[in-house]
């Protein structure tokens, strides 16, 4: 079987609305894979049209090959971690993993040897007594997490699962949800907006805006090599700078400071900038410069020597370099 | 805004005098209910001989075998017709929601002399005795809007994610609803069940227009008692009903009060 | 169909509904355009079109605008909006009390204490007055025991009697709207309002009030709407001396073997209803208030 999860041409309509815009992915077994992109893009209602909790209005889905037109969520090899958790307040945690192992023909002896064997995944074991009041935002979210895992699915679907711990646990988080998705080699589907999660954790990032994916790579690519202005400007700024045939990208940390201009024929190019504004970040400095023609542009430089008072500051006129493998062209024509 | 400020104090004293003026009748009538007197107001001792005589009256213990009767019937189907109205309605496709909605809401707000008049025209016309069943008839009626209003105010605060959370999981909508949606709607199902009961063996004002001349309950023959004079065993008959009432609302409210499903 | 889950649910509310509530309404619409025969019921038309050109079915409508019945509507009328007023002038600080307190077992002691008379038996309740009333009763035995008066105050059968009763069977549903409005009010806005400079009295006037405004109709509503129909009340403790719409209308249908007549003033008292709620329901939804029932 060669992928997963494949989605064909699939839209989704909410009466005028088009949340979904005929949407292509296919993605691999065993990939950690991310739709990523800003509220209201569609990633999680393109996660749900995968769970099974809403028709695609056209477009198919399949899942390990298999059409999913009519498969109800029950009877679908994928588990969807919830945002909420939803996890059920009458039951144990116990009970709560235990829930879909009915489903499943597990016999009631291997029930047991299943759920402990979830909570040591989530690093969740001896609480399993306890009801979901009891636990904290953390606990809950390892619960939800051995809930699905605990039915081992193919495909395991994630809603912002970290989207309401605080940012220590989060990216504690990230890490462990990490390294499990290594250890079962489980495919996972994971929708977030933050872009550092994306890139941490996946390998394949699909950017969503409006409905479309605007580019579908792995997270290198999408970040070194982002091929629209939407998909540069959601990872980080982007400098758009044009010479007389194309526009193209080039990320704030590839630009440093000369005080003078490249030499023609070099590996390098270079524009006169004037400095505007500079924002010392403890580990990196961002500078904000002005060009010839009025552009303003982002440096971003790591401060790797102590902090020189005479080097560039505000007002000072200097030119900023670039290697040429560095400028990304954009494959759109949008302005 | 609070502490022993002059409003603070005065806000004190008029909530204890309300709160008298609200039980103070009760209480009358409960504390003459062993008044060894007949003339009620005039305390002459203390004796349990009302109460003795209730239960050795034949035509009360029939009438409130009859309510009984009438409150257990009457709860069991209006809590099934009403828990199962609440549920259509709270389903996003449902048909006719605003129509079943409102016309749920008609036998609460038509005056009940209203719906006694229409229900007693009703049994006439179409030639139906009134009896015990033409009462059950009318206190289901009714009684499907308390436990359709009191039920829905619960679901309206239910996360509907936990039922996708048990589909997702491998439950069938039924599964769904057996194992995660019903334990949680239990206690208000139950409580919505409590009040109904009460309102049915309290009701006076329809029953007596449905009833006929052999299905008195117990409100109806209370009544009789009352206008007629036969003060002391009426009261002791309205202590009980009090009391039971009384005990049934607080189990309902306690159930009530504990934590609705949030989202 | 597209929910039949959705209609097997909603499918026998409409059957019990539609048979014991629509059905009988609409035969008492039948009702109401027919005359009476000896005995009270509605006699069978025998010609229909002539029955409907002669206009003869209007009679019971028009009847009921006789000046006795009339009478009978505006006391019942004034007697509810005097209800209404009473409870709420008693009922909001109660409310307000209630909503305050900041230990939540008193709050809860509190409203279970309020809520209580709410669903208990209104008979009852109504009969127990007839003790406190009654020229035997305890409120003429103890001022009679006290010396301040020698014979018994005739205080049953009275409006004044009617009117104590009115307003003690409804208080309850007067405080329970006002608190739920009451109890979503932002503590913090009162503060801000003392910060701000405001003393009690106005803080009370131009936050309180103002926002508790859904309680207040809701609670209004409450009082009113059941305060017209009202029956037991003035039937036990009003006597043949103070008659409302509802024991009217119960009369037509016994003693007064008038069922038509009945049958009309009882859908006219409903259409009064029915708008006063509409109404109601209008009103509130275009000021974007909550509707609190």
């Amino acid at each position: 079987m060669d992928c997963a999860v494949e989605i064909r041409s699939v839209s989704k309509r909410f009466g005028d609305f088009l949340a979904v815009d005929n949407v292509t992915l296919t993605i691999a077994p065993g990939e950690f894979f991310s739709l990523l992109g800003p509220s209201g893009c569609g990633k999680t209602t393109l996660l749900r049209i995968l769970a099974g909790f809403e028709h695609p209005s056209s477009g198919s889905i399949l899942i390990g090959g298999i059409e999913m037109a009519g498969v109800p969520p029950y009877d679908r090899p994928v588990n969807l971690v919830f945002q909420q958790y939803a996890l059920f307040p009458h039951l144990t945690v116990a009970k709560n993993i235990a829930f879909g192992l009915r489903y499943q023909q597990v016999a009631r002896r291997d029930r047991g040897k299943r759920i402990s064997e979830a909570l040591e995944m989530v690093r969740l074991s001896g609480l399993d007594q306890r009801k979901p009041d009891q636990l904290s935002g953390g606990q809950r979210q390892r619960v939800a997490l051995a809930r699905a895992l605990v039915l081992r699915p193919r495909v395991l679907l994630l809603d912002e699962p970290l989207g309401a711990l605080d940012q220590k646990l989060r990216k504690e988080m990230q890490v462990e949800l990490k390294n499990l998705q290594k250890h079962l080699g489980i495919t996972f589907v994971f929708v977030t907006h933050d872009q550092e999660e994306a890139l941490t954790m996946s390998d394949r990032i699909a950017v969503m805006n409006g409905g479309k994916v605007e580019q579908a790579d792995a997270s290198a690519t999408i970040f070194e090599r982002p091929a629209t202005r939407f998909v540069a400007a959601f990872l980080g700024a982007a400098n758009v700078l044009e010479d007389h045939t194309t526009r193209f990208i080039v990320r704030p940390e590839k630009l440093f400071f000369r005080p003078d201009a490249a030499p023609a024929g070099g590996t390098s190019d270079s524009l006169p900038v004037v400095i505007e504004e500079r924002v010392y970040q403890g580990i990196n400095t961002v500078w904000t410069v002005r060009t010839d023609t009025g552009q303003r542009l982002t440096v971003c430089q790591q401060n790797t020597e102590p902090f020189d008072p005479a080097a560039a500051s505000v007002g000072d006129r200097r030119h900023i370099w670039w290697d040429r493998r560095h400028a990304v062209p954009l494959t759109e024509d949008r302005p | 805004m609070t502490g022993t400020s002059r409003y603070s104090i005065w806000l004190t004293a008029h909530a204890v005098a309300v709160y008298l003026f609200l039980y103070v009748p009760i209480l009358l009538l409960v504390g003459l209910s062993f008044n060894r007197s007949p003339l009620s107001a005039i305390w002459t001792g203390f004796t349990f001989d009302w109460y003795a005589k209730l239960f050795s009256d034949s035509e009360m213990i029939a009438a409130a075998q009859r309510s009984l009767f009438v409150a257990a019937a009457a709860t069991v189907s209006a809590t099934i017709l009403g828990t199962a109205a609440a549920m259509g309605l709270a389903r996003p496709a449902a048909p006719a929601k605003q129509t079943t909605a409102g016309l749920l809401y008609l036998p609460i707000v038509i005056p009940e002399i209203v719906l006694g008049c229409a229900l007693l025209t009703f049994f006439s016309v179409t030639r139906w005795e009134l009896s015990i069943w033409t009462v059950t008839l009318a206190h289901i009626t009714f009684s499907v809007s308390y436990v359709a209003v009191v039920v829905r105010a619960r679901l309206a605060g239910f996360d509907q994610s936990l039922k996708e959370a048990a589909m997702d999981l491998g439950a069938g909508p039924w599964g769904a609803f057996c194992r995660v949606t019903l334990p949680l709607i239990l206690p208000g199902v139950i409580a919505a069940a409590l009040l109904v009961f009460t309102v049915s063996i309290d009701d006076y004002v329809i029953t007596s227009f449905v009833a006929g001349a052999d299905s008195t309950t117990l409100p109806l023959k209370i009544a009789s008692m009352v206008k007629t004079g036969l003060t002391p065993e009426v009261n002791a008959v309205s202590t009980l009903l009090l009391g039971l009432t009384m005990m049934l609302v607080l189990t309902a409210q306690r159930l009530l009060r504990g934590r609705p499903v949030r989202k | 169909m597209k929910d039949r889950g959705g209609l097997a649910l909603l499918a026998p509310t409409w059957l019990v509904l539609g048979g014991l509530l629509l059905l009988p309404l609409a035969i008492l619409v039948g009702v109401s355009l027919h005359q009476p025969d000896d005995a009270g019921n509605a006699a069978p038309v025998s010609d229909w079109s002539a029955y409907l050109h002669s206009g003869d079915w209007t009679g019971n409508y028009a009847q009921s605008l006789h000046p006795i019945y009339l009478r009978i509507a505006v006391r019942s009328l004034w007697l509810a909006v005097a209800t209404t007023i009473l409870c709420l002038l008693i009922g909001y600080p109660v409310a307000y009390k209630i909503a305050l307190t900041e230990s939540a077992n008193r709050k809860n002691l509190l409203l279970a204490l309020a809520v209580v008379p709410f669903w208990t038996s209104f008979l009852i309740r109504i009969s127990a007055w007839r003790l406190i009333l009654q020229d035997q009763g305890v409120l003429n035995v103890m001022l009679m025991h006290m010396g301040l008066i020698q014979s018994p105050l005739k205080l049953m059968d009275t409006p004044l009697a009617v009117m104590i009763g009115l307003v003690y069977g409804e208080l309850p549903f007067m405080i329970l709207p006002l608190y739920a409005s009451l109890e979503k009010l932002d503590r913090t806005l009162l503060e801000a309002s003392a910060d701000l400079g405001a003393g009690a009295g106005e803080t009370f006037r131009r936050v309180t009030l103002p926002l508790s405004l859904p309680g207040v109709i809701a609670g209004c509503v409450l009082v009113f709407i059941p305060g017209i129909g009202q029956f037991i009340v003035s039937d036990l403790l009003g006597g043949s001396r103070t008659m409302l719409i509802g024991n009217l209308i119960q009369n037509q249908f016994t003693s007064g073997r008038d069922k038509p007549l009945g049958a009309a003033v009882a859908l006219e008292l409903t259409a009064a209803v029915l708008a006063m709620l509409v109404a109601y329901a209008i009103i509130a939804r275009r000021r974007g208030m909550e509707v609190a029932l």
